[in-house]
């Protein structure tokens, strides 16, 4: 199957990075190998290959490693006790989360509890008037009974429309 | 003391067992190493130390394109390693693993450098070329020329073109899909291709 130079150039850079499959790659090598333009697209990626290789790395020796490595053991602690205290913190990272998830857990439930017993609350204080008003109304009683105007059963109902 | 030696009576001093223990570790493989790291065995964070410093170095050294600020990356990668080793989960090879903290590290001290010195991102253009044009060294235009492209652009022209990466491997240092790494390999070739007509010429 004759290929295309679009179909060829959509492909180049992989073919060139060999990253195409084997049937691929040898379908675009035999178009390079007759199509001059192609050929000249692959020349130039694998010039530019050449070009990036010249970026410059200096070498150092062993001595200057080593002396690198101790500085970034420095920065970050001995190896092993580095590890060891790495492991702890995280493990006290941890336990300071669950702690503080805890307090916001105690600190809902005790405010759920307040606010659902302030009513309850309310009703309790309300109840600590009874005896007053028992005390109040069996004063009335007393008077009202003593003064001979109604009879028990319409004190009864006058007191606590009072109320 | 020679007659104590050829009657097998005399202890023959042999490799020391810092020796040993050295050649042991170089036969060791990454998978290993880490094991003995989590166990808190420092020469086996030394040995990967030793395998990699160089690697990781170039790498670094063409990402952030600045020698002295190299070794203060690679500085911080080996910090990283040391701290992350401890939780390595063996999901991707160490090599793969230590690519990825060298690239982010490299890209984090770029955006780090160019927030110090308040000066934006400036893509390619046409200015730059010339500029870069001027100049005689080769080396040091193909230098000039990295400067122009985007952290993560130069990173996967690097991992390509430099340490010879498959895209999938690009893709799993850099995090990203292997069409995003096609991509921004095309279009750095591009920028390249125009800023470095006559070096790739000669």
């Amino acid at each position: 199957m004759r290929i295309t130079c679009l179909f060829v150039r959509s492909r180049i850079e992989r073919f060139v990075d060999e990253e195409l499959s084997s049937r691929a790659s040898e379908s675009i090598r035999s178009h390079v190998a007759r199509c001059s333009s192609c050929k000249e697209e692959v020349r130039s990626l694998y010039a530019l290959r050449r070009a990036v290789e010249r970026l410059r790395v200096p070498r150092h020796d062993d001595g200057f490693w080593d002396e690198q490595w101790r500085a970034i053991v420095a920065k970050a602690g001995a190896p092993g006790l580095r590890l060891r205290r790495l492991r702890t913190a995280g493990a006290t990272a941890r336990r300071a989360i669950f702690a503080g998830s805890l307090a916001a857990a105690a600190i809902l439930v005790v405010a759920g509890a307040v606010l659902i017993t302030a009513p309850d609350r309310q009703q309790a204080q309300s109840s600590t008037y009874v005896p007053y008003i028992d005390f109040h109304v069996s004063t009335i009683d007393q008077q009202v009974l003593m003064g001979d105007h109604f009879s028990n059963a319409q004190y009864v109902s006058v007191s606590y429309n009072g109320q | 003391m020679e007659r104590d030696v050829r009657q097998g009576t005399f202890p023959i001093q042999g490799p020391s067992n810092g020796q040993r223990m050295v050649e042991m570790l170089v036969e060791l493989t990454d998978a290993e190493l880490i094991r003995r790291c989590q166990e808190n065995d420092s020469s086996a964070v030394n040995e990967l130390y030793r395998r990699y410093r160089e690697k990781v170095y170039r790498i670094a050294c063409r990402i952030v394109l600045d020698h002295d600020d190299a070794l203060d990356v690679t500085q911080d990668v080996f910090i990283h390693v040391l701290k992350g080793i401890a939780a390595f989960r063996f999901q991707s090879s160490f090599s793969t693993w230590v690519t990825r903290v060298t690239v982010n590290v490299s890209i984090d001290w770029i955006r780090k450098r160019r927030r110090m010195k308040s000066v934006a991102f400036q893509p390619v253009e046409l200015d730059g070329v010339e500029t870069v044009a001027v100049k005689n060294d080769q080396a040091e235009r193909v230098h000039d020329a990295f400067k122009l492209l985007d952290p993560e652009q130069r990173s996967c022209i690097i991992l390509r073109e430099i340490e010879g990466a498959s895209y999938q491997e690009i893709a799993d240092a850099l995090g990203c899909s292997i069409g995003t790494v096609r991509s921004r390999i095309h279009r750095a070739r591009g920028h390249l291709k125009r800023i470095l007509k006559d070096v790739m010429v000669e």
